[in-house]
């Protein structure tokens, strides 16, 4: 594994305890400029998750809330007389931060959550005719309750797919779990996580995944993985070239972060579900089903 | 017109139309002409981008064009107006074709199409030709099946040809030479230059010369000298316009009277008339020949292939005297025409006392009387055409001065006859043969002397002394004569020192080809298999044949599996046999993971395993090829960890 990325993962498994491959795969997400969609009951650690990626690579964070009634200007800001000056004045949002943590998304209205996922996707805010830019990194994490939770908005297939990858993070295991009993309640200085690297460290990181080495062996590969979601019939939105793209970026970041410089089909298998499922409609708890489904018909040579 | 095609296809019409070029001598010049609209037609359809043709209008045009090729060759030919029509069909099919599968039937069409040159000639240059328009034609087929580009297309049906070269090698040697179920009538050529059986030299004005090859003869002892004159054609019959071939050219004898002095063998090539060559009193035992009184040879049926024979051959027997009516015959001459010349005989007659004094006066006269040697004589149609030529035109070629000898000898009672036949031939010094071409007919006297027997008496050497030596073609003073006789051909240029070297060579080329290739038959098989497998040679031939056939269709699943297969790299058929013997889930689980398995299943496999993966992953995953040091690598890793597994 790479030195780097192993401190982080180490950094981070102080606070997620025993989830190695989710924090692999959120940091993944993170090399890729990806945004990274949290999906799991409440109670399960996913802000904490968000929190302490903040915390270890050193960037500002600001958390939103997200209920029904929040409105657009809520996350993007907005332009507030000022007596004195004789002008509007922008109040920046909380969105004009290097982390976002988008609290439970789906309790907001439509109309916030396509406010957000705009910003999210063009990298800028624009109000009143001004296009303010987001900082950069920018990352936001969204965390969401299934859906069979009352009181939400689930995001449209269209908006699903503007996030790299959707994680869960499950239940912990008993031993994890007992630990986590001891550690509650104390301040949470204490258990948080420490800063492992700068923003600039890791733009340097990202910079370097493209160049991770995609050979036409894992290419083919990737290419009969999304045409089996296209022609076995069993997928009503089947994968767009958007998410084979994101696939092999996925793959390369998963590779780097293995510290090799070349992707191995073990890496596609590694992010194909955190990348595809949520793209293909599949529920976190039919997840491992379609996994084992696809690649035992998809050969890998 | 739909140009959904690429326009290297229309090459077919090119090579139709070139194909109507080389056969312009049997076809004629106005079904060439016919080819070249067609296929201008097409180019023109090619630039322009003109509407589809009706069905209406295709129909007619073929209608036309069937009728024009009829009426152009002739319905007599039926070999000839087939082949033409099947050009035809093809040019006409390409102009209106639009779909692929019309294409589809002309390349179909076209393999029947050009091997037909075969029926005309069976050259090693024609079968070169024929060999590079299928490649072409199967490069069209492979396209419209498989969508690939020419240069690929023509790369795989250029292979797949030369792959084929052995199997039909081994056809050719092994495959029994059965007879014919049925046989197409020989195309008619219309005569060409050459030998003709009745010779009348007086109605040519200008002597056609054609480079094309009649026949080549090698000599057992190849201290053979020349001059060689190759007798064809005895015409002992003079109607006062033509000498006419003798009526016992066809009587045959069963040996030769005395012991032969040489033996020859000789490759004539397809004529539309029997007669053979041989040299002066010739034999032959072969079976498709029979041998005649007068010692030529001819073909008891004729062949649209090159014959190969054998002659033995010997000197004119001394004779004491003909049979009278024999004698008649040859001293026979009509009445009342050639005064002058009767006139002259009678004097130098009445002059000499032996028949060598007779034929000095004769030399002398055409000595003294400035006569020359020509290509183009003064033509005429007189009856007394012996005395315009002896008396005013003094000029003409081998068939006027042996028509004229013959003539003087007659009047004069000694018994003449004329003999067409060939003087010479180009002499092949690597292989010691001899070529003889249409230029080298010639033609002669033979007389008869009581006591010694015929004697040939050649008086064209009178008049023309290097003649004898050489080939026409090295004759300097006719050389333009004959170069401008000669049309389009290497030998015009046989000048240049390199040309004529690269002329040579060819000629070697097809000699060997129509030597070894063109008459391989039943005799020649029989006996190399004698060679090969000894007495019971046919059998053993079979035996191995079938042996071969079977060696052959094994080889051919192997080829064809090892194809399919070679989609994948090598690297990956070594790794897919590896896992596939453990392991019967192929897909679904990475190299790495499998690797894994089969280490919890073989431990001791364990770093042989691994080593075998970082080169698979290195060739797979890093896009680094592997060199011959690391293939050889993992094909030993893949045989060690494979004869271990095993146990």
């Amino acid at each position: 594994m790479n030195e780097e990325i192993k401190k982080l993962t180490d950094a981070l498994s102080t606070v997620i305890l025993e989830k190695p491959e989710q924090i692999k795969l959120a940091i993944c997400s993170l090399l890729c400029r990806g945004h990274l969609l949290i999906e799991d009951l409440p109670g399960m650690g996913k802000t904490t998750l968000s929190h302490s990626l903040a915390d270890v690579l050193g960037l500002t964070y600001r958390r939103v809330q997200f209920t029904s009634d929040l409105l657009p200007a809520d996350i993007t800001g907005t332009s507030i007389f000022n007596r004195e000056h004789q002008s509007f004045e922008f109040h920046p949002g909380p969105i004009f931060s290097q982390v976002l943590l988008a609290d439970e998304i789906n309790r907001a209205s439509p109309k916030t959550q396509s406010a957000l996922l705009e910003s999210m996707e063009e990298h800028q805010v624009t109000i009143d005719g001004v296009s303010h830019e987001l900082p950069s990194p920018f990352f936001v994490i969204a965390t969401q309750n299934p859906q069979h939770q009352s009181g939400t908005h689930p995001l449209p297939e269209s908006q699903l797919d503007r996030f790299f990858m959707r994680i869960s993070l499950g239940y912990p295991s008993e031993i994890a779990e007992a630990q986590l009993i001891k550690l509650a309640g104390k301040a949470r200085k204490l258990t948080r996580a420490p800063q492992v690297i700068d923003g600039k460290t890791l733009l340097a990181y990202q910079q370097v995944v493209p160049n991770i080495v995609l050979s036409d062996a894992i290419i083919d590969y990737i290419l009969r993985l999304v045409n089996y979601t296209r022609s076995s019939g069993q997928f009503s939105d089947p994968l767009s070239p958007r998410a084979s793209i994101a696939l092999a970026a996925a793959s390369r970041a998963y590779a780097f972060i293995s510290g090799r410089d070349f992707v191995i089909p073990d890496d596609v298998q590694a992010v194909f579900t955190s990348v595809c499922a949520h793209r293909l409609g599949v529920t976190t708890t039919n997840e491992a089903e379609v996994q084992t489904q696809v690649f035992q018909n998809v050969p890998v040579h | 017109m739909n140009s959904s095609f690429p326009k290297w296809y229309y090459s077919t019409s090119l090579f139709l139309w070139l194909l109507s070029i080389i056969l312009v001598d049997d076809f004629g010049i106005g079904f060439v002409g016919l080819c070249t609209v067609l296929t201008l037609w097409q180019a023109s359809r090619l630039v322009t981008k003109p509407s589809v043709l009706s069905i209406r209008f295709i129909n007619l045009v073929t209608l036309l064009g069937a009728i024009a090729t009829a009426s152009l060759i002739g319905l007599k030919n039926s070999v000839n107006v087939f082949v033409a029509l099947m050009l035809v069909a093809s040019l006409l099919k390409q102009v209106h074709a639009t779909h692929a599968r019309q294409f589809t039937q002309i390349c179909i069409l076209n393999f029947f199409t050009y091997p037909c040159l075969f029926l005309f000639t069976q050259s090693i240059f024609a079968a070169f030709l024929v060999l590079i328009l299928l490649a072409v034609n199967l490069a069209i087929m492979l396209n419209l099946e498989q969508n690939l580009r020419f240069k690929s297309a023509l790369k795989i049906s250029a292979k797949g040809l030369v792959l084929v070269l052995p199997v039909a090698t081994l056809l050719v040697i092994f495959l029994p030479k059965l007879p014919a179920f049925w046989q197409l009538p020989a195309p008619q050529n219309q005569a060409k230059t050459g030998l003709s059986e009745n010779v009348d030299p007086f109605n040519i004005a200008n002597l056609s010369q054609s480079s094309d090859l009649v026949f080549r003869a090698s000599f057992e002892d190849t201290q053979q000298t020349g001059p060689f004159y190759w007798r064809a054609i005895i015409h002992d019959e003079f109607d006062g316009r033509q000498w006419k071939v003798s009526e016992y050219q066809g009587t045959n004898i069963r040996a030769l009277p005395k012991d032969p002095i040489g033996t020859a063998t000789i490759i004539a090539q397809p004529s539309q008339l029997p007669w053979l060559y041989g040299l002066s009193y010739s034999y032959s035992t072969n079976a498709k020949l029979n041998s005649n009184v007068f010692g030529t040879v001819y073909l008891k049926n004729l062949s649209a292939k090159p014959v190969e024979y054998q002659i033995d051959f010997t000197d004119f027997e001394p004779q004491d005297s003909l049979r009278p009516w024999y004698y008649s015959r040859n001293i026979a001459l009509p009445d009342d025409i050639n005064q002058q010349a009767r006139q002259l005989a009678r004097d130098w007659d009445s002059q000499s006392t032996t028949t060598s004094q007779f034929i000095e006066l004769m030399k002398r006269y055409f000595l003294q009387n400035g006569f020359v040697y020509t290509l183009t004589p003064t033509t005429t149609q007189s009856d007394n055409r012996i005395d315009d030529f002896l008396f005013s035109s003094f000029n003409g070629f081998c068939g006027h001065y042996a028509s004229a000898a013959a003539f003087l000898l007659r009047s004069a009672g000694i018994p003449a006859r004329l003999i067409s036949g060939y003087l010479g031939g180009e002499k092949n010094d690597n292989q010691g043969y001899y070529s003889v071409y249409q230029y080298d007919a010639h033609a002669w006297v033979e007389y008869f002397t009581p006591g010694i027997g015929w004697q040939r008496l050649d008086p064209t050497a009178w008049i023309a002394p290097e003649r004898m030596t050489g080939s026409l073609s090295q004759l300097e003073q006719l050389s333009s004569e004959f170069k401008s006789g000669l049309g389009y051909s290497l030998i015009g240029l046989s000048n240049w020192q390199s040309i004529n070297w690269l002329r040579l060579q060819l000629e070697e080329l097809d000699y060997q080809w129509t030597r070894v290739v063109i008459n391989f038959d039943k005799e020649k098989q029989g006996a190399l298999f004698k060679e090969w497998f000894g007495s019971n040679g046919q059998l053993w031939a079979g035996i191995f044949s079938l042996f071969m056939l079977l060696l052959l269709s094994i080889a051919l699943f192997y080829l064809s599996k090892q194809l399919t297969r070679h989609k994948c790299p090598i690297e990956l058929v070594y790794y897919n046999a590896i896992v596939s013997d453990f392991k019967e889930q192929l897909s679904g689980t990475t190299a790495k993971q499998h690797i894994v398995e089969l280490c919890k299943l073989f431990p001791e496999l364990e770093v042989s395993l691994w080593q075998f993966y970082q080169l698979i992953e290195k060739s797979q995953y890093q896009q680094k090829p592997l060199n011959k040091l690391e293939l050889g690598e993992l094909k030993r890793l893949y045989k060690s960890i494979k004869r271990k597994a095993r146990k």
